[in-house]
């Protein structure tokens, strides 16, 4: 609760000096989303070199926006360096008809045509270091360039860090803002995922979480993760749960568990923990992770849990002692 | 002029439209005989009998030697008269009771204290009428008394609050004289004939009080009757019946009058049925009915009533298990699941059971503790009405001990969908006691199977509804007996007060504490807290009580008795056989006293605290050197004030 409280207050702090709605979000306690070069080996923690993000820009918003990453180079003191840098990741941003809607854009994997909509800008960040530390900003985005999607009550934009050469880890962030030099949240924006590629703190008393949101048709949620190594142990929490421990991947690997949802826990955030391994440190930890209901479809993680973030409410029951 | 039959005109006019149905509710299993008293005339009306010494003393209208009545419709008015039974078939001539006690008027019925020596009757308020004043209504009838000396009844007088405006008729005044019923027509009742009582403080009648809603109807209620163990019988054409006038009985429990009893279907008829007198088991007696046209008395004898089925009771508590449905075992955050039952107690783990007091609105708080962190995770409140379990039920203690009263209350046996028109109790000689409360005194160890049989109403071919159930008591010699077989020792070896020369082994006595199984959790929890765990030093003792250095052991006690009303405490001192037997006994029983004495000054109400010494009669073990300091020894027993 303490530690809830806290968090709660540093979203609030967040929110008046500006530093807002990012991906990750203080919500998740994610220090970076991660993404490797085209040439490195998925056993570093990035399965397929590419992480897809959508942000969700409200239909009141009509004043241009702007999507910020924070260190978007892959080089410097952030980033995860094999050998010398030699990487580029491209960031694309897309927008209009398909961005979203097309069934390869929600797709797990970059296959098909999930570079759909209207590109509406890209660029390509290597080892310099003008952007260390420091932010590169896509925009004005004009919000009515987004796919409007009434059932996600906005309009959809869509980025793509995809590695393009290159065998480093480029750690970095996004930020929606609505000014080009400031961090300034769009109200009622958010960002989400399908699957999220992301950096454990090295912190062995941090403890991350995501936030997969589930729907009134989900009955069973399958929850995978990719090359966990041994950093600690995986658990899930809901209004009806409180912990249940997910098996946890090895090196290079995948692994998924089953867990049957309840009513309570329909249309609702459920939140996915990632607890440090308090024994044995591991650094610079690269983990994968996606969920997915009974129907094989992936379930979006919002970065700003929908409902807010879950606590666990137990259902107190008696019976008669004969 | 005022007659009793003003009372009584309701459901005469359906006697006969209802005769075939008399007959028909009188052809079932018989819980009652009844039989037309021998004494009963076709052609008069006789009614209202009640016990005197060996005699039956009633009202009738037949004519006398002593008197020439009548009344305007040519039918005589009522006199006082009296048959004596000579055995079990035959009875004397009917006679006028007293002369003394005789008008031209109307006269009775009336009512015998258990001495037999004050009589209180019914006559109308102006005996010097003429004749020609028969028809004279505003000569109500009064309530009078009379003393009985020296053979005849003297110094008659009218009851205090007799009002020459309004009708004061069928007194009946309870064995111990204290308390008269009767009923009055006075304004300020529930409409008709209402039954109100006075009572007798310092040889003055207080102001009669309404005996309430539960009693009385916008109808008529009259002819009461009252036994020693407090029932009160009387006659009603308000409350659900038959038809006319029909019997009921109640009682006080807990200050109120219970609900009206119907009588039974044998006594009951949808005619006019009043004036009964029984004794005290409901076994024997006499009513009056007018289902023969003319008022008679007949004659009832209890039946042996059989329950062919009788089933143990389950007893009724109030406990439950709490959890949590969606904590799984495969749940893995370190939580500790605190429970607040919100009166002091908290129990910890994923499943707690708790007793609570019994039917209520309650709220439970579900904490889960996060372990790593010490901090409250969630905080969940679950809120609950407990309603009474309805299911058969004899309210009384499940112990006891020899030569003690026991009260049994069968108010809570509430079958549902039953309407219960008697109950019935077996204590091991048959079902003989009547009433919903009964009392019972065991004379000897063991344990006992209590019966209660419930008659509710007939179905629909007519049978009565039996119900039957039984419960087992335990019967000890003495409580001390009682309470070391069904307690829990909960004492932990006093610490030594600070030891002294005059503090040794051989005058101190080892502190052992008991706790009733029966006390609430609340109480456990309350004594775990305040005394358990706070208790400290021992008893000592001298030659002539306890030593002042035992006092801050009691000091705890009183403590606990003085901020829990609802408990009590027994206290048991016992020697070792060292020395003489006489004078161990002597010994135990003067620290006892000293405790006792300690504890009422301390402002311990005398009937919340027993002591009693035991010299060696009972030790824990052996007597050897190894179990001397063992059997001297102090008991404190702590039980419920509940019992």
């Amino acid at each position: 609760m303490l530690k809830r409280f806290l968090t709660i207050l540093f979203i609030l702090f967040i929110v008046a000096t500006g530093f807002s709605q990012s991906a990750p979000s203080a919500e998740e306690n994610i220090p970076y989303l991660v993404t490797f070069g085209a040439d490195s080996k998925s056993s570093w923690g990035d399965d397929d070199f590419c992480q897809i993000f959508f942000f969700r820009i409200p239909t009141s918003q009509i004043k241009p926006i702007y999507l910020r990453i924070y260190d978007p180079g892959t080089g410097g003191d952030l980033d995860e360096a094999k050998g010398d840098f030699n990487t580029g990741v491209r960031f694309s941003i897309y927008g209009g008809h398909g961005c979203w809607s097309d069934k390869d854009a929600q797709n797990t994997s970059p296959v098909g045509n999930y570079k759909s909509g209207n590109l509406l800008g890209s660029q390509i960040f290597g080892s310099e270091p003008k952007y260390d530390k420091t932010y590169y900003t896509f925009g004005p985005l004009n919000p009515s360039e987004g796919e409007l999607v009434e059932k996600l009550g906005g309009r959809i934009f869509k980025i793509i860090a995809q590695g393009v050469s290159g065998d480093d880890g480029n750690l970095y962030r996004y930020f929606l803002s609505t000014n080009p030099d400031k961090n300034i949240p769009v109200e009622g924006g958010n960002f989400f995922t399908y699957k999220y590629h992301l950096r454990l703190p090295n912190d062995q008393n941090q403890v991350c979480q995501i936030y997969p949101y589930v729907d009134d048709k989900t009955i069973s949620i399958e929850i995978s993760n990719f090359d966990w190594d041994n950093d600690g142990q995986i658990k899930m929490v809901s209004l009806a749960k409180n912990g249940v421990s997910c098996d946890i991947s090895g090196e290079n690997n995948w692994v998924k568990n089953k867990f049957p949802i309840v009513e309570d826990e329909k249309n609702t955030s459920v939140e996915v923990q990632f607890i440090k391994n308090k024994t044995i440190k591991v650094l610079n930890n690269n983990v994968v992770v996606m969920v997915r209901n009974q129907y094989g479809l992936s379930l979006p993680f919002y970065v700003l849990p929908i409902g807010g973030v879950p606590i666990y409410k137990p259902k107190i029951r008696m019976k008669t002692i004969k | 002029m005022e007659d009793l039959s003003f009372i009584r005109k309701a459901g005469s006019i359906l006697f006969v439209l209802l005769m075939l149905g008399d007959i028909s509710i009188s052809a079932q299993t018989k819980s009652f005989d009844v039989t037309l008293a021998p004494f009963s005339s076709s052609i008069y009306d006789e009614f209202s009998p009640v016990f005197y010494k060996n005699e039956i003393v009633f009202c009738s209208n037949r004519r006398n030697n002593s008197v020439v009545n009548y009344q305007s419709d040519q039918k005589n008015l009522f006199n006082i008269f009296y048959v004596v039974q000579k055995d079990s078939n035959s009875w004397s001539g009917i006679k006028l009771f007293a002369n003394e006690l005789t008008t031209n008027l109307n006269d009775g019925p009336v009512s015998f204290d258990e001495t037999g020596n004050t009589i209180y009757f019914c006559r109308n308020n102006n005996i010097s009428h003429h004749l020609n004043n028969n028809a004279d209504a505003s000569n109500k009838l009064g309530i009078y008394s009379a003393e009985f000396v020296n053979g005849k009844w003297t110094n008659i007088k009218p009851f205090t609050f007799d009002d020459p405006l309004f009708s004061f008729v069928t007194p009946a005044i309870t064995p111990d004289g204290k308390r008269l019923y009767f009923a009055s027509d006075v304004p300020g009742g529930f409409g008709g004939t209402d039954l109100y009582y006075s009572d007798l403080h310092n040889g003055s009648w207080t102001k009669p009080v309404n005996m309430g809603p539960a009693i009385n109807t916008s109808k008529n209620e009259s002819f009461p009757f009252a036994t020693k163990s407090g029932k009160l019988f009387f006659a009603s054409d308000g409350h659900e019946g038959l038809g006319g006038k029909d019997l009921y009985y109640s009682l006080e429990v807990n200050g109120k009058w219970i609900n009206p009893i119907h009588l039974d279907s044998d006594i009951n008829s949808p005619a006019d049925d009043f004036g009964l007198v029984t004794d005290d088991n409901f076994r024997n007696g006499f009513f009056s009915s007018n289902r023969r046209k003319t008022d008679d008395i007949y004659r009832f004898t209890a039946g042996l009533v059989q329950f062919p089925v009788c089933d143990t009771l389950v007893k009724t508590n109030y406990c439950y298990l709490f959890y949590d449905e969606f904590q799984k075992a495969n749940d893995s955050i370190p939580v500790i699941y605190e429970w607040d039952f919100g009166n002091g107690i908290k129990k910890y783990g994923s499943e707690v059971p708790y007793c609570f007091p019994g039917p209520g609105n309650y709220e439970v708080t579900l904490n889960i503790i996060d372990s790593l962190h010490d901090s409250v995770q969630s905080s969940t409140i679950y809120k609950f009405d407990l309603e009474e379990i309805s299911k058969a039920y004899i309210k009384s203690p499940d112990l006891g001990v020899i030569n003690e009263v026991i009260a049994f209350d069968g108010l809570k046996a509430d079958p549902p969908d039953v309407k219960i028109t008697d109950y019935m109790w077996n204590f091991g000689d048959g079902f003989i006691t009547r009433g919903p409360v009964a009392k019972k005194t065991f004379d000897k160890k063991g344990i006992f199977t209590v019966q209660l049989g419930l008659i509710g109403d007939k179905d629909s071919i007519g049978n009565d509804t039996k119900i039957c159930f039984c419960k087992e008591i335990k019967i000890y010699n003495d409580f001390l007996e009682l309470a070391m077989n069904n307690s829990k020792e909960v004492s932990k070896p006093g610490k030594s007060v600070a030891k002294s020369p005059a503090i040794n082994e051989s005058n101190t006595l080892a502190i052992k504490m008991y706790l009733m199984n029966n006390l609430s959790e609340l109480q456990k929890s309350k004594i775990d807290i305040n005394l358990y765990k706070t208790i400290e030093g021992t008893i000592v003792t001298h030659e002539k009580g306890i030593d002042k250095a035992s006092y801050p052991v009691l000091d705890k006690f009183i403590k606990v008795l003085n901020e829990n009303p609802d408990l009590k405490l027994e206290v048991a001192v016992h020697t070792n056989d060292k020395g003489k037997s006489g004078n161990n006994l002597d010994l135990s029983e003067k620290w006892a006293q000293d405790v006792n004495s300690y504890f009422i000054k301390n402002g311990i109400p005398a009937a919340k605290i027993h002591c009693k010494g035991f010299g060696e009669s009972r030790p824990i073990e052996e007597n050897d050197i190894m179990a001397n300091s063992r059997n001297k020894r102090i008991e404190f027993i702590l039980l419920s004030n509940n019992n």
